[in-house]
Parts: structure tokens; C-alpha cells; sequence
């Protein structure tokens, strides 16, 4: 049964904590996408979410590189973007079905490939809001039923902020 | 010659030397993948070892796959290289060849059915009949849907990391798997020697491809970027 949860965020320090927050309810080999419009935010989820999985030091964009990796505390912190690639064969060339063995991936606008990427465990909207500059809407999306009640949980002080 | 032999596929990053006598010198490591790390210093370790120096070696082998691709890129990459910067040629040769070769140097006598973790739940599986005849090409498919179409032929041995990984599936169907996970560098090399002494004629590093067997390709539909 597929579901989703929307949470607002206020400004990008708001949404680096809801990462940070999620992030503990990630599992090794988790596949997680990041969609969104160029400036949403994905990058600065990706910081926050990379905090909460322990990665010291800087995270930044991997629209150049392709992906980055990064020792976590759930193994190797997987950071891809897919902006700059045309096929699927290319996303699916990155390895990441491999990569994620040992760790979880974070991938930047995977919502156009997801058949080179699944099975994708969550997918996280970012969306800006009409009414103000850093206001933005996160909306979490999955099919596994138990995943909910783990994002539930991990997002739970900042839903009940609310 | 002298071969050197370059295995990236699986979860093992191994180099073996070959000249006339057969396999002369080689090292392998398993464990956390870091071909990239670990395949210069392994060549170089080994062409120590065996008292050769880099231009006395005649052809590079790569395993071409299927098999894991950030393995497969370094491997197929560093052979490339070799050869431009040596001038001499590779040959190419496939995981499941590699790892029937095993089997059938173990003194196995039946048919092979090698089976490669691809991933995601699936395998990558060819068969063999002897060590230089495959009766079917590799290609991606189910463990369990394998496992079904090769039911209780215990004439067939099945090997590699798929078969190690879904060693419980194929069990359950009465096959035979034996201990045999990823390809090794000695087996490489013997087949590029055999290949060569058949006369193949090693290829310029730029015709090597990596065999990755993905699923079909698309372009991808952006209406956002």
C-alpha cells in the first residue's frame, strides 16, 4: 500500500533538521530520491539528512561528479544527481543498486528514472511555497507500510511542532 | 608470452601472471570493494613477485563481465590503459567463463550453469558443457525462475556469487552448488592463454567493452530540467 506525509519547512535550517530526522529511520540498501524544482532545496535535504547519518565535513552538489560517497554511520552515504544524464542506461551505469550494499543513497531528481533505480524506498518532494521565499512543502512517499510508521516516528517531534 | 590477467567483476580484485608454463604468479583480495584502490598496487605487487617488469608483458586479460559495474569500469580502465601505454593488445573474457573454467579445472565433468549476483535480486547465468563451450549466453534473469527451469539436474553444477547468495533457492530445487563464488585471476589467465594459443589475436584496449547486460535502455523523459 503506497502512502505519503506532507511537512512543511519554514527556512533551509528547518528542512536540514527534517532530513537530520529521517535519516534515522533509514536502513542499509535504502534508495531514497529527491525530486524537485532547480533551487527546492535538494541539496540542502541532502546536507541535513548526511548530519543525521554522522558524514563530517562539508557536503556539497554532486551535479559535476555524478555521485559522491561519504563514510556514514549506516556504511557509505551515497550522494547521486542525475541532471546531467539524457539515458536511463546512464543512471543505471552509476551502479547504484551496488553501491547502496553497504549504505544508503540519496538520489537528486531520480523521480525521472526511477526504473534504473528500484526499488526506491522513499521519494521526497520538494515543492516552494507560493506565499513566501524559504517556506517549502516536503512531502514523503512510499509503498513499504512498516516505512511509514518509521518515518512517523522520526519526524514525529517536528509533525507535533506543528 | 607473458599475460597479465586483471579480474574486477565481483567482490574481488585479483591479478595472475601467465608466460609458456602456465600460471606463473598472482594475488587476489576479497572483501570491501575498493578495486580502485587495490588493482595498481596488486599488479605491481605481483609483476615484483614474478621478477617481471611491465614492458616484458606480451597481452593484458580483463574480465569483461557481467559482474559488478564500478568493478568492471576499474578493471576494463586499467587494462586500457596498460595496453595504450605498453602498446600491446587485451582479451577480453567473461566472468562465466571464468568461473566455469574453475569447475571444470576442479576436475568437474557435467554441465555448468554460472550464475553472477547482479543485484536487486537478480542473477546474470550462462551454461556451459565443457570449459570452452557455452551452450547459453549469459543474460539476466530470476534466481528462482532459474533455479525452476534447471530442476533437479543433478547431472549440473552451479557456481559463482549468485549461486553463493541464493545457494538456499538452488538447493531447494536439488541442484549441486559448489563453493565457488567469484572468478579468479589464474582461471582468467589460462583462458586468455588457451585463447591465444587457438590464435586469438589480442584486440586494441579501445574495442574492449564491459558486458553489463543492463535492462533496456530509454531516454529519460525530463519535462522539469
Amino acid at each position: 500500500m503506497s502512502w505519503s506525509l506532507r511537512v512543511p519547512s519554514a527556512s533551509p535550517e528547518e528542512t536540514r533538521a527534517l532530513a537530520a530526522h529521517l535519516a534515522s529511520a533509514a536502513h542499509p540498501g535504502d534508495v531514497i530520491v529527491l525530486a524537485g524544482s532547480l533551487g527546492a532545496g535538494k541539496t540542502t535535504f541532502a546536507q541535513g539528512f548526511a548530519h543525521g547519518l554522522g558524514v563530517r565535513g562539508p557536503v556539497t552538489s554532486p551535479t559535476f561528479t555524478l555521485v559522491r560517497q561519504y563514510p556514514c554511520a549506516l556504511g557509505q552515504l551515497v550522494h547521486a544527481d542525475i541532471y546531467r544524464l539524457d539515458q536511463l542506461a546512464e543512471v543505471a551505469d552509476l551502479g547504484i543498486a551496488e553501491l547502496v550494499e553497504h549504505g544508503v543513497a540519496l538520489v537528486e531528481w531520480g523521480n525521472v528514472a526511477t526504473p534504473a533505480l528500484a526499488p526506491v524506498t522513499w521519494t521526497i518532494e520538494i515543492t516552494k511555497d507560493a506565499e513566501s521565499d524559504d517556506g517549502r512543502t516536503l512531502t514523503v512517499r512510499g509503498d513499504v507500510d512498516d516505512r511509514r510508521d518509521a518515518v512517523v516516528a522520526a519526524l514525529g517531534p517536528a509533525l507535533e511542532a506543528r | 608470452m607473458i599475460l597479465l590477467g586483471i579480474e574486477t567483476a565481483a567482490e574481488l580484485v585479483g591479478v595472475a601472471l601467465s608466460d609458456a608454463e602456465g600460471p606463473r604468479a598472482g594475488v587476489w583480495v576479497r572483501g570491501e570493494r575498493r578495486h580502485a584502490e587495490a588493482l595498481a598496487p596488486a599488479i605491481a605487487h605481483v609483476l615484483d613477485q614474478a621478477g617481471v617488469s611491465l614492458p616484458d608483458v606480451g597481452a593484458v586479460a580483463v574480465d569483461v563481465g557481467p559482474g559488478l559495474f564500478t568493478g568492471l569500469r576499474v578493471g576494463i580502465a586499467t587494462a586500457q590503459g596498460l595496453a595504450q601505454g605498453l602498446g600491446i593488445g587485451v582479451l577480453a573474457v567473461t566472468s562465466v567463463s571464468v568461473l566455469a573454467r574453475e569447475a571444470y579445472d576442479a576436475g568437474w565433468e557435467g554441465p555448468v550453469a554460472a550464475v553472477v549476483d547482479a543485484r536487486r535480486g537478480e542473477v546474470f547465468c550462462a551454461r556451459f558443457d565443457g570449459p570452452t563451450h557455452e551452450t547459453h549466453p549469459p543474460a539476466r534473469t530470476d534466481p528462482a525462475a532459474l533455479a525452476a527451469e534447471l530442476h533437479g539436474d543433478t547431472t549440473l553444477l552451479v557456481v559463482g556469487t549468485g549461486a553463493h547468495r541464493y545457494g538456499g533457492v538452488f538447493a531447494a530445487e536439488g541442484l549441486h552448488v559448489a563453493d565457488i563464488r567469484e572468478p579468479s585471476p589464474r582461471a582468467l589467465v589460462t583462458i586468455a592463454a588457451d585463447k591465444l594459443a587457438a590464435g586469438e589475436t589480442p584486440v586494441p584496449g579501445a574495442q574492449v567493452r564491459p558486458v553489463y547486460l543492463r535492462e533496456a535502455d530509454a531516454r529519460i523523459n525530463w519535462v522539469q530540467r
